[in-house]
């Protein structure tokens, strides 16, 4: 679903991303772990289309944003660290937005609306406009208009940052039921639950991919004991790295 | 370290940074030439004025008003919530220094509305030089404590000296209308806080701050603005039915934001009503020529916001691409512009416009061609 390719790319003057290569498959759901200023915001920015790559390619569902711009778009959904809303709309209408956007049918709209309100406990704020939202609200909010497009690429930036922990368990389970026709791409901090909910992980340090795979095979890698958590194989993976260096 | 003279610093050098844009804009040279034609309609108004003109009505309203809609600055900062802490309970200086700030930035506004209102005054009434001191000092100190009242978080206490001035100068005795403006002060210094309400002045602050950028924001892009937002159910169930439910995903969210927020439609109708005042003023001299010089104003203020409205939004990564996003504001802008363009000339022939009504739409196309060719 989602195919990035030797991709090299920052921002103006300072390049971020050196020849970053992975894969993210129907079905599944990938882990982007790094530590802070790893590269992981700049490679979705990358993957979103918002900065432009130096070299290297991005493909979500066979598309390419220079192939197709709006096509390319329809294939992601997002949902940003800092949610973004517009004060002028009510959540229902970010929602008729999302759906004007993504070609949703009206009815398939109302339908996922209602449904996923009433997951996230949002049914009652459906008519507010964002300035009265809780900063959880404001995520669910988030959550609510990207999960609605059911696009085949998910892109989820530490989505579990301001959520309560029923709010948290909902939102993983929604996901487990997303990716069953989609692809989900996840950053996160929270290593505990990433290693609970996550098919796969990519490891980014300093810009680069230093590994991926499965819990198990990255264990492997790094001649990690069976009961290693993704902790100690993220700290491993890490301090391999720096003495390679 | 003086915490106030170091912000003030800060604050003067924002001003005069914003001061060079402001003075390079094309705005300035527009609001020259409509506070001069305003100047012209005034002096005509009043060379033809009435000896019987209830000036001093006006001057009553005026000070019921002046207390109303300050926006004191308070310089706090957000990170003061944690760094000023320890030492709030020893920066009497900065809350003087911020009181005497406000009270300049009263004084001002009183003095600059007096300057159009007592030229009024003295052509409809026989005044002393020292009655039109008193009235100009009442209005300052009404001014002032109606600030003041806002930054100390007293309400109310304006509000009957400024009725009783009001009477006071209703019943020909202006020279005491400033005892009784004089009256809050003692009651201002009495629950004046003795500490800094950090949050209500941080609140304050941004309020402030935002008037300000707002101001700004019509010469030069401030992306990080925010924006009052008013429901308008009716409008919107109205558009919603014509319109919005068939517009594409770009028109549908700027429709509603031109609808709901206070620089479109609101700075549409705000720029009209002067308008039609300044038509009405006029009293039929070259009125036509007000449509294009109001219609030019807005679209300055209107055109520039696609920027900032584009600079961080949901729609960067929705499927909606930029040339979507400018098709669909010119959309808006047009039929907004157009609108003022229309509802005003009307106005100007109800006001006696003849060849000149026909010059100022012609004028006001132009102008409108030419903002939104600017569009890009």
């Amino acid at each position: 679903m989602l195919h990035v390719d030797h991709l090299n790319g920052g921002y103006i003057g300072k390049q971020v991303l050196h020849d970053i290569s992975f894969d993210v498959k129907k079905g599944e759901l990938v882990g982007l772990i790094g530590l802070n200023g790893a590269g992981k915001s700049t490679t979705i920015k990358h993957i979103l289309g918002l900065l432009d790559p130096i070299s290297g390619s991005v493909e979500v569902d066979s598309q390419t944003l220079s192939s197709s711009e709006k096509n390319y778009r329809k294939k992601i959904s997002y949902i940003p660290e800092t949610p973004i809303l517009y004060d002028t709309l009510t959540l229902r209408e970010h929602l008729t937005l999302i759906g004007k956007a993504y070609d949703i049918d009206a009815v398939d709209l109302t339908s996922r609306t209602e449904r996923l309100a009433r997951d996230m406990r949002m049914e009652k704020q459906l008519d507010w406009f964002p300035s009265v939202f809780s900063k959880g609200m404001r995520q669910k909010a988030m959550i609510l208009c990207a999960l609605v497009t059911k696009s085949p690429l998910l892109i989820v930036d530490e989505p579990f940052v301001g959520l309560d922990p029923l709010a948290i368990r909902q939102l993983l389970r929604l996901f487990d039921e997303y990716k069953e026709d989609c692809a989900i791409l996840m950053s996160t901090h929270i290593l505990e639950t990433a290693e609970r909910h996550c098919d796969r992980f990519v490891f980014l340090h300093q810009g680069s991919v230093i590994a991926t795979g499965t819990a198990a095979q990255l264990r492997e890698t790094y001649g990690l004991r069976p009961d290693a958590t993704l902790d100690d194989i993220y700290v491993e993976a890490i301090e391999a790295e720096e003495r390679k260096r | 370290m003086n915490v106030f003279k170091q912000r003030f610093g800060v604050w003067v050098e924002d001003v005069v940074k914003y001061s060079r844009y402001v003075a390079n804009g094309g705005l300035l040279f527009t609001l020259y030439f409509t506070l001069i034609y305003g100047a012209f309609v005034y002096n005509q108004f009043l060379t033809d004025l009435d000896p019987d003109f209830p000036s001093e009505w006006i001057v009553a309203l005026i000070w019921l008003l002046l207390p109303l809609g300050h926006r004191p600055r308070t310089l706090i900062q957000e990170a003061d919530q944690v760094f000023l802490l320890p030492q709030l309970g020893e920066i009497r200086a900065f809350m003087t220094g911020v009181r005497l700030f406000n009270v300049v930035f009263a004084a001002v506004r009183a003095i600059l509305v007096m300057l159009v209102v007592l030229p009024l005054l003295v052509r409809t009434q026989a005044l002393t030089s020292v009655e039109v001191g008193a009235i100009l000092a009442t209005s300052v100190l009404i001014s002032a404590a109606g600030r003041l009242a806002k930054l100390e978080g007293v309400k109310y206490v304006v509000l009957a000296s400024a009725l009783a001035s009001g009477f006071l100068i209703l019943f020909g005795v202006p020279l005491l209308t400033p005892v009784p403006a004089l009256v809050p002060f003692v009651l201002l210094h009495v629950r004046r806080n003795q500490r800094i309400p950090l949050l209500d002045w941080l609140l304050l602050e941004e309020k402030s701050k935002a008037q300000f950028n707002r101001v700004v924001s019509w010469f030069v892009d401030v992306p990080a603005l925010r924006e009052d937002v008013r429901e308008r159910s009716f409008i919107v169930s109205l558009l919603e039915r014509s319109v919005l439910t068939r517009a594409d995903a770009a028109r549908y969210v700027y429709g509603l934001r031109v609808m709901r927020s206070n620089d479109s439609l609101d700075l549409v109708l705000r720029l009209s009503a002067v308008a039609l005042v300044v038509m009405w003023l006029s009293g039929g001299w070259y009125v036509g020529l007000v449509v294009p010089l109001f219609v030019g104003l807005t679209a300055l203020q209107l055109v520039p916001l696609f920027k900032r409205l584009d600079t961080v939004s949901m729609a960067s990564w929705l499927p909606i691409t930029r040339t979507e996003r400018l098709v669909a504001y010119k959309w808006w802008a047009t039929r907004l512009l157009f609108a003022q363009l229309l509802a005003l000339g009307a106005a100007s022939l109800l006001f006696g416009a003849t060849w000149d009504a026909l010059v100022g739409l012609v004028l006001a196309y132009a102008v409108v061609r030419y903002y939104l060719a600017r569009l890009k």
